[in-house]
């Protein structure tokens, strides 16, 4: 009986160490960050601390999003085109860009519930979360485009009302590219930046 | 010693599929640069990195002259006419009202999405669809409250119109064009347009009001001024509730025209997808 005991704890301890840390479903990691966000956009004492809400709710969304992953599939085939200074320097202006984008339309909030609908897989390794904003001029459909990396979910793709951030954004640089290539493309977000 | 080996079996089974699963974890820990095919590793997935997976859905833009024009004029307008008409209307009215009647405006309009449903064989959705509306108008005070978005199953869904029926017969777009004051649209979208217009019970609702009314004494040739009037104020009532949505579009936008079009194309698809 002993032995029996034994050889059951034996397993027990190899399963716990042979076992990966069971990552977060991507449905959790949206509401959580959703939720999170919203008590800050409810707290009646950032409500009148502009600069500090949106510095909380950027602490939530960076880690979510997977800003450089959203930069090449943004550039697209252009991407190769830029030299490797040019790729660093058009991540950080685009993604400041995006974050500001993100921040000021979620700071417009006005007190409209937040619904996280269904979890629809793309593949092995890509998933989308639905989620709808009840806006007072009608329901707002927001999907979050994940997917999994080292073991946890990332944002790659925000789609708003179908209209998928990314290609909107490639759509824009890939007209500048044709015109006036990568210098182009970051001296536009450049005078963003300065604007 | 039999019961021994039973056991070392036993465990064996029980341990196989935590270490299976271990496994599984470290392949997903590859190499950075690995070139490896999709399902497994998408960082390294060329196609994923381009944003090839899922392409942006095009549309032809061969009047882009005239219709960054009419882009410009739909600005103006915006601008100096709506908004600022918008602007008064929401400070004389409260926003539970504003909200009730652009509620009211929607219910009204159920029968038509409900119909383009059965056009486009969706039936579930022309089931959800006729229940909101029996909801809304009942619960909801003749559509004012919006009761069935908080029922499961009645889940709050997008418009349904006949561009969209028109799309999921097959029937492609043709070319993008911008209309003043309707804006983006699509010959496909316009035919659409018109369609819905006849669909739509509110057209008939209002059809023949002021005509031969004894105040107002409309002749039969002014059946148009009550369904002007009516879109008027829908449309100013829906904008005051959606200033700053534009302007915010604008600012975050690198080139509005462009990110107009292609939010258009892209929603255009995206519902006809579905």
């Amino acid at each position: 009986m002993k032995r029996i005991v034994a050889l059951l704890l034996t397993v027990a301890v190899l399963a716990g160490f042979a076992a990966p840390v069971r990552a977060e479903e991507p449905k959790q990691v949206v509401t959580k960050a959703v939720e999170q966000i919203l008590t800050f956009l409810r707290d009646p004492a950032l409500r009148s601390a502009r600069e500090a809400q949106a510095d909380k709710i950027k602490g939530v969304a960076r880690p979510l999003f997977d800003y450089r992953i959203i930069s090449m599939r943004t550039l697209g085939k252009n991407w190769k085109e830029l030299n490797p200074a040019q790729q660093e320097e058009f991540v950080t202006l685009y993604s400041r860009l995006l974050e500001d984008t993100y921040t000021k339309r979620v700071q417009n909030y006005q007190n409209e519930q937040v619904q996280v609908g269904d979890e629809v897989k793309l593949d092995d390794t890509k998933t989308e979360v639905r989620t709808t904003i009840l806006a007072a001029a009608g329901p707002i459909p927001l999907t979050y485009r994940l997917y999994m990396k080292d073991g946890g979910w990332k944002v790659y793709d925000v789609l708003a009302e179908g209209v998928s951030l990314t290609n909107n954004y490639r759509t824009q640089f890939d007209e500048i590219f044709r015109n006036g290539g990568a210098e182009e493309v970051l001296r536009n977000l450049r005078e963003r930046k300065s604007s | 010693m039999k019961r021994t080996w039973m056991m070392l079996v036993l465990a064996a089974l029980l341990a196989l599929p935590a270490l299976a699963a271990g496994q599984q974890a470290q392949d997903r820990k590859l190499e950075p640069g690995a070139a490896v095919a999709s399902p497994l590793n998408p960082a390294a997935d060329i196609e994923f990195l381009e944003g090839g997976e899922a392409p942006a859905p095009t549309l032809a833009d061969p009047i882009e002259p005239f219709n960054r024009g009419m882009f410009w004029v739909n600005d103006k307008l915006y601008f100096y006419l709506l908004k600022p008409t918008a602007q008064v209307y929401s400070a004389l009215v409260i926003k539970p009202v504003r909200t009730g009647v652009n509620n009211a405006f929607h219910n009204v309009r159920s029968p038509l999405r409900f119909i383009n449903c059965l056009f486009q064989g969706r039936f579930t959705r022309a089931g959800q669809e006729l229940g909101s509306f029996l909801l809304n108008s009942t619960f909801g005070i003749g559509g004012l409250f919006r009761v069935s978005d908080g029922v499961e199953g009645l889940n709050p869904e997008d418009d349904e119109d006949l561009d969209q029926t028109l799309g999921t017969w097959g029937i492609g777009q043709g070319f993008y064009i911008v209309w003043p004051v309707l804006g983006p649209s699509s010959p496909r979208g316009s035919v659409g347009y018109a369609g819905d217009h006849f669909l739509d019970p509110l057209t008939w609702i209002i059809g023949g009001w002021g005509v031969g009314h004894p105040l107002v004494d409309f002749d039969k040739d002014k059946d148009w001024i009550v369904p002007l009037a009516v879109s008027v104020g829908e449309r100013v009532n829906n904008v005051s509730l959606r200033i700053g949505d534009y302007e915010a579009f604008k600012r975050d936008a690198i080139d509005p025209y462009l990110a107009m079009r292609d939010a258009y194309v892209q929603n255009r698809a995206a519902r006809v997808e579905k």
